[in-house]
């Protein structure tokens, strides 16, 4: 899926996911069964977090980026229009 | 002699393959209304998007010299702080809004995160009262007409402190009273010292209110008009102006010209705009073309003739649709449906090839079989042998440069793509080819390539109908032309008849206003 | 063959390539342990959701990115129906089927509707039901039931859905699956060289006899590797069937119908679609709806391999078939994405599970895997598209 919209949503999409993940973790920080030890559970939640900003800057400026290129290339067209 | 508040000096802009500006000068006095006039693709917009800084320093030659000052805008902001406000002909307003969170949007009172609205509001107010609007600026801009819109969109200018005001083409939606309203208000702004540009081409307009004239043409300032001489312009002097330029023979002939019946032919057809349906966008338009003919339809930006095309289209564009369509002879009753008026044989092929008229990311060969997919697959099975040899076929037939019709159509120059487009459309057979600027942004080469394609077709009788803002084509390529200008068809000439003066003469006088 | 072509053909195949190193990676883990025959099994069976969700996510995704959050919480609600018609109401097995089927329908149906007719924005319509239905479903379970969950469903229901196509006794080699794979591996290589010999004929370009033999010789190893494990652990899953059903007539649909070019192109370019004449809110509704069916029929899948319709099902099942989607997306050979790679990205994805449980990874690090693979496909894609410009 090409075009910057489809991969902006998508990467918008994982961001959640990310999100959510991390918060599954903090979530389940109290349960005994499991072998990850707090420090690391602390470590993957921040990293996720962090990951899913960039990923949702990322998408935002690709988006941007997009409806900037589409401007530009209508206009390349039409030289002498006030779009 | 009044001081000179902006000179714009030898001002080039180039963009690839074409020279918009080629050393263009312009200069305003203060506390005067210049009209700046030309033809669609002039320069003129080229030109304001450089003064205002859309089109930054260092993206042009030439200098922009303000108030005494060379100017180097980066953006809009930069001039904007000068006091240079643009209004554009489309209204900028956001209907859902108040009229003072639209006045104030990017320029709130305020720090960023605390809007002070009780101040916003009435600020508003103020410049509402400075344009002779009576609402309060807490009304949400969409239950006021256009006409106050126009005027809420100077207000907005206004509360930038703006010192010199640029509007571009603002009576174009507006209806007699209104665009006479607003007119005053210029004048009455004139008094109390703001200078203006009014970009226009209604002739009454311009000796209504302009101090002085600037023609442009092709990219060059033809010559500065002064408005205050004992008797009015003439209004020959500008449109030989506007369009006084030698006719190059660029235009294949036409082979066996032979125009037979009435194919299509729609009576009082009118057409309301889809968010504002007030207004028309098409009014009672009336007008035929016959097998084997190619008709020129003529007219400035915002004439209505795209909307025109589309809307004969299977509805594709507007609201409120009156009138009737005959196709060869017998009445038609389209639905609201493209599918179905590719069926009764209409195509029409858009002016915005990559926005709505081809899938970017995906092959030639995709993009010629997708308006008749039928034709190319049985029981909606696709057959890709069919496919493949129907794309080659139109590639050879129209001489498109690739070295595979499954190349990607984003990868192909501006030329190659128009003719996948036209591919496209003449692989679904039609009988009626409404073509929308079909040569707009294309090298010479290839635009000779396009007319000779578009004779072929008429040779083969089909009927073309040609929109374009380029007067000489419309000249050289048609039978019949028609002339449209806001909204309505105002004249129609037979191509022999037809010069560039008397077509644009035409527009020149039938606007409304003044 | 030089070093530039095989260098050339990973690239285009980097998926793929992804999978298999994953695959060995896994294998010298568990030791062996994901090569057995239950392990393939098992990987088709736990998988089977994610190949069926992933195709209607796939056309829903084709038309523009866009996707549905609900059919996790769903297939709890179906579930839960399914629950109460055959278990609590004692209903026949084929009715029962036939009025999930029909609620799958009628959700698809107003789901299209809102999203095609009304432009509610997908994202939006769908994670109504992503917040309501699990709710919905969990109250019926309780209303139904002690425990929360309800259980067991009908043998005949079971068979239908799960189970094996002629069964065979424990270690006793199941010689119908191994003849079928048999079948299937002669069916592809004579399919390769027919096309192959086809479009030369008809003068276009053509593999090579070496490329050839290459693909369809590696098809057919991994067809027949596959069906001989199956066939070493009880014949073949009636999930296969499903999977490779709903798997095969998708693939047909987007490569070789007008309605799949039809989503091609309205993705591509939803204006000039509609202006070329397809009924571009036609092709919305059926995606949803589509997504809706087939959404049912995973859900039977997966209640009839736990035998149960419990609270918890269809958890992060959405999240599963975008992964697939977006994973496989990636591999694809530019424009939008394919059935093929959607089924590599649900295999790889699949095989990363079933790694992970067959090494007992606690459940947080799965979770940590899960999310790294996701946010790893992304990152893949973000550069080769910068080293693309």
């Amino acid at each position: 899926m090409n075009n910057y919209k489809t991969r902006s949503s998508l990467m918008g999409v994982v961001a959640a996911y990310l999100l959510y993940t991390a918060f599954e973790l903090y979530q389940g920080r109290n349960n005994p069964d499991t072998t990850m030890t707090p420090a690391v559970m602390i470590l993957f939640i921040v990293l996720f977090v962090i990951a899913a900003g960039a990923l949702i800057v990322y998408a935002y400026r690709l988006w941007k980026r997009g409806t900037q290129e589409e401007k530009e290339k209508a206009r390349e067209d039409d030289p002498d229009s006030m779009k | 002699m009044a001081k000179i508040l902006l000179e714009m000096k030898n001002i080039t802009k180039t963009f690839p393959g074409v020279k918009a500006l080629d050393n263009v000068n312009l200069q305003v006095e203060e506390g005067e209304i210049h009209a700046l006039v030309g033809e669609n693709g002039a320069g003129k917009s080229t030109l304001m998007n450089v003064l205002s800084g859309i089109y930054p320093y260092g993206t042009y030659e030439g200098d922009i010299i303000y108030d005494g000052k060379t100017c180097k805008f980066s953006n809009i902001k930069d001039s904007e702080k000068l006091g240079i406000v643009i209004i554009h002909q489309e209204l900028a307003l956001v209907p859902e809004m108040t009229i003072g969170e639209n006045m104030y949007l990017g320029n709130e009172c305020g720090h960023r995160f605390a809007i002070d609205w009780n101040k916003t509001y009435s600020e508003a107010d103020k410049y509402l009262k400075m344009v002779g609007l009576s609402e309060s600026s807490k009304v949400q801009v969409k239950t006021i007409g256009t006409g106050k819109q126009q005027l809420v969109e100077i207000a907005k200018a206004l509360a930038k402190k703006a010192r010199l005001l640029i509007l571009d083409e603002p009576t174009s939606s507006l209806n007699e009273e209104d665009s006479r309203a607003l007119l005053d208000l210029m004048l009455s702004f004139k008094k109390q010292g703001m200078t203006m540009i009014i970009i226009t081409h209604k002739l009454n307009e311009v000796s209504y209110v302009a101090d002085k004239i600037t023609v442009i043409r092709d990219g060059t300032t033809i010559e500065t008009i002064d408005n205050h001489g004992k008797e009015p312009v003439s209004e020959e002097r500008i449109i030989k102006g506007m369009v006084g330029r030698e006719m190059t023979n660029r235009f294949p002939k036409r082979e066996g010209v032979q125009i037979g019946d009435i194919e299509m032919e729609v009576s009082h057809w009118t057409v309301h705009h889809p968010l504002y349906p007030e207004r028309k966008v098409v009014d009672d338009v009336s007008m035929y073309v016959r097998k084997g003919e190619v008709v020129g339809i003529y007219g400035l930006m915002g004439a209505g003739r795209t909307e025109l095309a589309m809307s004969i289209f299977g509805q594709s564009y507007g609201v409120n649709f009156s009138g009737e369509l005959k196709l060869n002879g017998r009445h038609v009753k389209l639905r609201k449906s493209e599918a179905d008026a590719i069926r009764h044989k209409i195509a029409y092929v858009t002016e915005d090839r990559k926005g709505n008229g081809l899938v970017l990311s995906q092959s030639i060969k995709v993009n010629t079989s997708l308006a008749n997919l039928n034709a190319i697959s049985s029981r909606t099975v696709i057959d890709g042998d069919k496919e493949y040899a129907v794309a080659e076929e139109y590639r050879d037939k129209l001489k498109i440069k690739t070295p595979s019709v499954e190349q990607l159509v984003g990868n192909l120059s501006g030329g190659n793509q128009q003719k996948v487009l036209l591919a496209k459309w003449m692989f679904a057979e039609p009988d009626v080819l409404l073509l929308d600027e079909p040569t707009r942004g294309i090298d010479v080469g290839a635009k000779y390539e396009i007319y000779c394609i578009i004779n072929d077709l008429a040779a083969a009788g089909k009927c073309v109908v040609l929109i374009s803002s380029e007067l000489p084509e419309v000249l050289g390529m048609s039978d019949r032309i028609y002339i449209m200008n806001e909204a309505k068809i105002v004249g129609e000439m037979k191509a022999e008849d037809a010069t560039q003066e008397n077509i644009m003469a035409m527009i020149l006088r039938s606007g409304r206003g003044a | 063959m030089d070093k530039k072509t095989i260098l050339a053909a990973f690239k285009k195949n980097a998926m793929l390539v992804v999978t298999i190193l994953v695959y060995l990676f896994f294998l010298i883990l568990t030791q062996g342990g994901i090569f057995s025959p239950s392990s393939f099994t098992e990987l088709i069976n736990q998988n089977a959701y994610v190949y069926i969700l992933g195709a209607g996510m796939l056309m829903c995704m084709l038309t523009g990115g866009n996707i549905d959050l609900s059919c996790g919480a769903f297939v709890c609600l179906l579930g839960a129906f399914g629950g109460v018609f055959m278990i609590v109401q004692g209903m026949g097995t084929g009715v029962s089927i036939l009025l999930l089927l029909l609620i799958g329908i009628v959700y698809g149906v107003i789901l299209g509707y809102l999203v095609a007719y009304v432009h509610i924005p997908p994202w939006i319509a769908t994670l109504a039901g992503y917040l309501a239905f699990r709710g919905w479903g969990t109250a019926i379970l309780s209303a139904n039931s002690k425990t929360g969950s309800l259980a067991p469903f009908p043998v005949d229901f079971q068979r239908i859905f799960y189970g094996r196509v002629f069964p065979s006794e424990k270690g006793v080699f199941n010689w119908p699956c191994f003849l079928f794979g048999l079948l299937a591996a002669c069916l592809i290589i004579f399919l390769v060289f027919a096309t192959r010999r086809n479009r030369l004929a008809k003068g276009y370009e053509a593999d090579s006899v070496k490329s050839a033999a290459l693909k369809s010789g590696l098809g057919s190893a991994a067809i027949i590797l596959v069906m001989t494990k199956l066939s070493m652990d009880g014949g073949i899953p009636t999930t296969l069937l499903w999977v490779a059903g709903v798997v095969l007539i998708y693939s047909f649909i987007t490569s070789k119908t007008t309605i799949g070019r039809h989503f091609y192109v309205v993705g591509g370019n939803m204006e000039a679609a509609r202006l070329s004449g397809v009924n571009t809110r036609r092709i919305m509704f059926m995606a949803y709806l589509n997504m809706a069916v087939l959404t049912a029929i995973a859900t039977m899948t997966v209640i009839a391999r736990s035998q149960s319709a419990y609270a918890d099902v269809g958890k992060n099942f959405e999240m599963d078939a975008i992964s697939a989607c977006v994973v496989g997306g990636v591999s694809a050979s530019g424009g939008a994405g394919t059935v093929l790679g959607m089924v590599i990205g649900a295999t790889l994805i699949g095989i990363i599970n079933l790694g992970m449980s067959l090494i007992s990874l606690d459940a947080n690090y799965q979770r940590v895997v899960k999310g790294f693979v996701l946010l790893a496909a992304v990152v893949f894609d973000i550069l080769s598209k910068k080293r693309q410009k």
